[in-house]
């Protein structure tokens, strides 16, 4: 039931998507195409306004993906619909996979076109060298190369926006426990509940800082901190933010899983 | 052989309004049943707890001896009182997601019904009249080989000649030995095909009789016993 | 068959009375099979279960009898027939007495009437 769910699931965001995305690598390539004709002035102007519009364009896929996660899941568990999905014959917790793991595909399928956009749009030699050149340091003293480094920070946004979504699906799940203002609630359970995460990051950093004397400086001192505790603040980034994607994930299942009160 | 359906000491709040009160309730099998009451007086809300579409505050229902879930959702094919399907949907698409996700869901004769209604199946739902859109539902709820159907006011707010329609899919399709629940507040329209009725009044069941001999004993039709029962 | 209905009585009852008008009228020969239950609460668009009720009932007058594996048939008693024809022609006649002297008519003027008016065809 998982695979039909998914594929339902699927379609529906990436029906939007699709466009967005195709929309996107078009004016990424326009950008890259109007900068490289030559240095005229009419040129640059239609370089900077495609520019522009490939940033925005960019935004819009992000935002797009999660609205249309949140709106689905929404309308899917208490909306209309729900009086089909809720009677489908599948159990709770299966229902909340699908959306999970469609989040997730989504969100890094989404998070790969920005990339290969930004990557049509300026890949030139000089700023190649230029983000080499500024990461170089960094990356020697993590005994890695340049592209982990990039790697590793466009995983740390994935996961951020995925913490993002799932405070929104808490946000949902808790607003509709309410007789009255389901919207409002939802909205302020979604913030509540990441801020929550962020406390919660902030809180480990600083259990972890008790048993790290270079770490506690960034919350004593205004120093900027050694390259080596950066490493480590990144490493933590990650595990912590995959643990609250977990724990938000096995919160919610457990919720939803009490059962529903729809309208 | 086990009840189909058992309600046991149901009771549900929203905050402090008690909307259903100690409701015991036995549904048995192949018969079709109204259950019938004004507007508001907690019909659609006990059908959405037998759908777990609610959860009671405190009570049980069993279907086929085990609580509401997985198994229960295979054998009730249920029609909620308003349009649910995702109308980005064409018709085709959602007879495909009903074969994919009920096995007995009987697309051949979903497909004929519709044809009956001479529709076009690559339409979108969202380009429908509501009506229509109902009749879909229905058709597709009906085409599902259930044990129990639970058709929430199927009748209401459509003109005679779409009540003989909706009647009639009932009667002509509803899977042999199976139960048909229909709640409804138009009673002289559906009294006819009733085997049993239920009155329902201020979220309590007030009477569960067989629908003739009701007729029989107070010498008039079931619109009328329930008129006198519940002069507004 | 299309039948209609009055919600005040006993909608099984009224399938009775109304087979068997069909039945002593001919309209349904003696020893001819009859459609299934659920064929015929569905020509007659009611409920299989009250159809299945009145076929019984009509079984108890021994109008219909069961054949265990090719279904019902109508009675070939052609006396039980005409018996049930005389007593609803009874019924029908005690009925119109009953209205025509509600009115003022004696049973004499009554039958007169008929007559009268019965006499143009």
């Amino acid at each position: 039931m998982l695979k039909k769910l998914l594929k339902y699931d699927l379609q529906n965001i990436y029906k939007v998507l699709i466009v967005f995305y195709s929309l996107s690598l078009f004016f990424g390539v326009l950008t890259r195409i109007f900068l490289n004709i030559d240095n005229s002035f009419i040129m640059s102007i239609i370089g900077q306004i495609c520019t522009g519009t490939t940033i925005a364009m960019i935004f819009n896929i992000l935002i797009n993906n999660l609205m249309r996660l949140w709106v689905r899941f929404k309308n899917n568990f208490y909306g209309d619909e729900s009086y089909l999905t809720h009677t489908l014959p599948i159990n709770k917790k299966t229902l909340y996979l699908s959306k999970f793991i469609t989040s997730i595909i989504t969100l890094f399928s989404s998070v790969l076109v920005i990339v290969v956009t930004l990557f049509i749009a300026y890949y030139s030699k000089e700023n190649i060298e230029f983000i080499k050149n500024l990461l170089l340091p960094l990356a020697t003293v993590y005994e890695s190369t340049v592209v982990t480094i990039v790697l590793a920070f466009i995983f740390v946004c994935f996961l951020e926006i995925m913490n993002i979504l799932q405070s929104g699906y808490v946000g949902i799940v808790l607003g509709h426990r309410k007789n009255n203002n389901k919207m409002m609630f939802s909205i302020l359970f979604g913030f509540g509940t990441y801020i929550l995460t962020q406390f919660f990051t902030i809180l480990v950093v600083f259990g972890v800082a008790l048993f790290n004397k270079d770490l506690m400086n960034l919350f004593y001192t205004m120093d900027t901190l050694s390259i080596s505790t950066i490493k480590l603040c990144i490493y933590l980034a990650i595990i912590i933010y995959t643990l609250n994607i977990f724990i938000l994930y096995f919160v919610n299942s457990k919720l939803f899983n009490k059962g529903v009160n729809v309208d | 052989m086990m009840k189909l359906l058992e309600c046991i000491n149901i009771n549900k709040s929203f905050g402090n309004k008690k909307v259903l009160k100690d409701i015991n309730l036995i549904i048995p099998r192949g018969k079709i049943i109204g259950l019938l009451g004004k507007n508001g007086t907690g019909k659609s809300t006990l059908i959405k707890l037998i759908n777990d579409l609610l959860t009671p505050t405190s009570g049980k229902i069993l279907v086929n001896g085990k609580e509401v879930g997985v198994e229960s959702k295979k054998i009730i094919s249920y029609l909620p009182e308003r349009t649910y399907l995702d109308k980005s949907m064409t018709v085709d698409q959602v007879i495909e997601y009903f074969e994919d996700f009920y096995d007995n869901f009987d697309s051949k004769k979903a497909r004929k019904l519709l044809r009956d209604l001479d529709l076009d199946t690559t339409q979108k739902l969202s380009k429908m009249s509501k009506g229509m859109q109902e009749k879909v539902q229905l058709v597709l709820v009906m085409s599902r080989k259930a044990d129990l159907y639970i058709l929430d006011e199927p009748l209401g707010g459509v003109d005679p000649a779409t009540r003989d329609y909706i009647l009639d899919t009932i009667l002509t399709n509803f899977n042999e030995g199976a139960s048909v629940i229909i709640s409804t507040h138009l009673i002289s329209d559906v009294e006819r095909i009733l085997d049993e009725v239920i009155f329902i009044d201020k979220g309590k069941i007030i009477l569960q009789s067989d629908s003739d001999e009701l007729r029989r004993k107070e010498n008039s039709s079931i619109d009328e016993i329930f008129r006198r029962m519940f002069k507004c | 068959m299309m039948f209609e209905f009055d919600n005040n009585i006993p909608i099984y009852l009224q399938l009775v009375e109304q087979l068997k008008i069909y039945i002593i009228s001919g309209k349904i020969n003696p020893g001819e099979r009859l459609p299934s239950v659920r064929d015929l609460a569905l020509q007659t668009k009611v409920n299989p279960n009250t159809m299945q009720k009145a076929l019984v009932e009509l079984e108890e007058l021994k109008l219909v009898y069961t054949e265990r594996t090719n279904g019902r048939f109508v009675t070939n008693d052609q006396k039980l027939i005409e018996k049930y024809k005389k007593e609803y022609a009874d019924e029908l006649s005690k009925k119109y007495f009953a209205s025509m002297e509600s009115i003022g008519f004696n049973i004499n003027e009554s039958i007169k009437y008929l007559k009268s008016i019965g006499g143009d065809k």
